[in-house]
């Protein structure tokens, strides 16, 4: 996966970049006083120059496979589970507030469990809601851990 | 208060129901997750976090102690039965221990197991009670430079350390300490790093952020893979040791017990370098290497001490000098922080209930785990047939329940995927979570020495060599970096000539 060693690098030089720039209207001071952006110029500068050491020693090396790059041999088919779960955890966040705890706890367990296995949904529509309203239990009941109700206010 | 009578006021905190209970919890999770493969010890603790809230601080410290020291016992049961190390520790477990298991021998295997940790557990919080009080004293005449050199040192041994590429290692360092500047500079009272987004003027919190890297990564790059696993199947028997099994191991047990102290102290080593050492120091004074990884006790007895003597003895530099010496370390620190506590030298006099409450408290979890690992046994080689399908959806859950937990913030929740996807794709271009972590919880405590050090100096770098103790740490950083690199590049110097 060089495409992907190339991209990290490139995206590690954009931001010491950011950093370095933010890090000099900050203000680095002095020696004897040194300003908030003092510390931050030196790792950025740090971290641009051996990402940018790397980016050259990836152009530079040939597209033999080397030791520890395991990824290449896998293709995108086996990107897609953790792919679906990205989603799904995303999807989660968005109406946490809105839908409260119990409902997206529920969707979520759901989605995670059909992610792994899609055969057997009606199985996991039933794990799924126990593990919501346990997790319920034991965190908001037990807990005390304060959960978001929602705007259904679903709750027991 | 003498030595004794700390000790006693120690129990007498530590002795309480309540701390019982949650030492109890702690090591029993701890084995848990030490047995399951997955989630370690760090993202255990990060989701746990929430639990702390609401408990007393020293239960707190003493549950998530726990969950640390008894990763270490779970961690072998998994590498001897099922070949799969629960944590990083217990890799080389692997080796002898599931030969030993396939001869027909995992009863001797798991019993040496369970009693060299308990040795050398016990070993390490006598230790760590004998080291630990001269050390705060002599902390308390540490200046701004001396802790500079201390935490580049720690940092620079993590990297040293680092089983993949130096150099990334060295970038994730750097990325460590720029995420730990974003928030409000309180020097200068200015907001840093912001870009206007004022969630992030308290920084980016240290639970969403781990919980990202060790859970959310980890269960990502599980997913793509099917984790092989080569089960044990036949009946457990003869847990306790035959008297030749004692005598095979006895001495890689003390050998074990002393190395893994003595490398746990060192900020930025820990409990996996001192089973890989001890595993090194075993083989090498054998009468019979050969019979290394093929099924020889003493590589089982040797790793196990040395990695249980190396989690008790590197809570020093936390509880004497305020550093975090590994990355689970940075979880206790968060942890005290929570409560108001701040590890260091003056935590022996500001607390001293937390101070000697979690040293006595992993005597007792000792004892609990060795009733857990002997007994118990069958239960968790019950639990090491968990399938991966169930126990991922529940980690999870648990991440998002705790992250959102702590600020009821999906601010929070984000920041966790966002570190989660981050991780993955980082780890896929062999880009290791751990230097950055410390070095985010370093990261201000570092900004802030050198500014003082720089201050009192006026302005001259000079300060960090004339002072005894931060010259002695800045030339063994020096050395270890000049080793690496030199290291590296006669590994590339190979690899290049075997390419051609």
């Amino acid at each position: 996966m060089k495409w992907l060693n190339r991209i990290s690098c490139l995206f590690l030089i954009a931001f010491s970049v950011l950093i370095f720039s933010s890090s000099l209207k900050l203000g680095i001071g002095n020696l004897q006083n040194p300003g908030p952006g003092f510390m931050p110029i030196l790792v950025s500068a740090l971290v641009f120059s051996l990402s940018f050491l790397v980016f050259i020693k990836e152009i530079k090396t040939t597209g033999s496979a080397k030791d520890g790059d395991r990824q290449t041999s896998l293709g995108w088919e086996n990107l897609i589970k953790p792919i679906n779960l990205v989603i799904a955890l995303c999807g989660y966040s968005f109406v946490l507030e809105l839908f409260g705890y119990l409902i997206t706890a529920f969707l979520l367990m759901f989605a995670m469990f059909f992610i792994y296995e899609p055969k057997k949904w009606y199985i996991h529509i039933v794990i799924a809601a126990i593990v919501a309203n346990l997790s319920f239990l034991v965190f908001c009941k037990w807990l005390r851990v304060q959960l978001p109700m929602g705007l259904f206010r679903i709750a027991w | 208060m003498d030595f004794l009578q700390s000790i006693l006021f120690g129990f007498h905190a530590s002795l309480q129901p309540v701390n019982l209970l949650y030492c109890f919890i702690g090591v029993f999770i701890g084995t848990l997750v030490g047995v399951l493969p997955g989630i370690g010890p760090t993202g255990t603790m990060a989701i746990l976090f929430p639990i702390t809230f609401h408990a007393p601080p020293l239960s707190s410290i003493i549950m998530l102690s726990g969950i640390y020291y008894g990763a270490m016992y779970g961690g072998s049961t998994a590498s001897i039965l099922v070949n799969i190390p629960g944590e990083p520790a217990s890799i080389i477990t692997c080796l002898d221990g599931h030969q030993m298991a396939l001869q027909g021998r995992a009863g001797p295997a798991l019993g040496i197991s369970a009693f060299s940790s308990f040795i050398a557990g016990t070993f390490g919080v006598i230790g760590l009670m004998v080291v630990a009080r001269p050390l705060a004293r002599a902390a308390l005449k540490f200046g701004p430079p001396e802790y500079f050199s201390l935490m580049i040192l720690g940092l620079i041994i993590l990297i040293y350390l680092t089983q993949k590429s130096l150099i990334k290692a060295i970038i994730m360092g750097g990325l460590g300490l720029i995420l730990s500047y974003v928030g409000m500079d309180l020097v200068k009272v200015q907001s840093r790093f912001t870009y206007g987004i004022d969630e992030l003027l308290d920084g980016i919190g240290i639970v969403p952020m781990i919980m990202g890297l060790f859970g959310i990564a980890e269960i990502l790059e599980n997913l793509e893979i099917k984790i092989e696993r080569s089960l044990f199947k036949t009946h457990i028997k003869g847990l306790f040791p035959s008297i030749r099994d004692w005598a095979d191991s006895i001495w890689a047990i003390i050998r074990g017990t002393i190395l893994g102290f003595l490398l746990g102290i060192l900020p930025g080593g820990g409990a996996t370098l001192a089973s890989f050492v001890s595993y090194a120091v075993e083989k090498r004074v054998s009468k019979h290497p050969e019979k290394f990884g093929k099924g020889a006790i003493e590589g089982v007895a040797g790793p196990e001490s040395a990695n249980n003597a190396a989690s008790s003895s590197a809570f020093i530099p936390l509880l004497t000098l305020g550093i975090p010496a590994n990355v689970v370390m940075a979880m206790l620190f968060a942890g005290l922080l929570i409560h108001n506590i701040t590890p260091g030298p003056l935590l022996l006099k500001d607390h001293p209930d937390v101070f000697w409450g979690v040293i006595t408290s992993m005597y007792m979890g000792n004892i609990m785990l060795l009733v857990l690992n002997l007994p118990l046994i069958g239960m968790w080689v019950k639990i090491t047939k968990l399938p991966f399908r169930l126990l991922f959806p529940m980690v999870i859950l648990f991440c998002v329940i705790g992250v959102y937990s702590i600020n009821n913030s999906i601010f929070d929740l984000w920041i966790m995927i966002i570190f989660g996807v981050f991780g993955y794709l980082m780890k896929k271009c062999n880009y290791e979570p751990a230097p950055l972590v410390l070095a985010y919880v370093l990261g201000p405590m570092v900004e802030q020495s050198l500014r003082q050090s720089l201050a009192i100096s006026n302005g001259s770098f000079t300060i960090f060599l004339f002072r005894p103790i931060s010259i002695v740490c800045l030339a063994i950083g020096a050395f270890l970096l000049i080793t690496a690199i030199k290291g590296y590049s006669k590994e590339k110097r190979l690899a290049m000539l075997k390419e051609q």
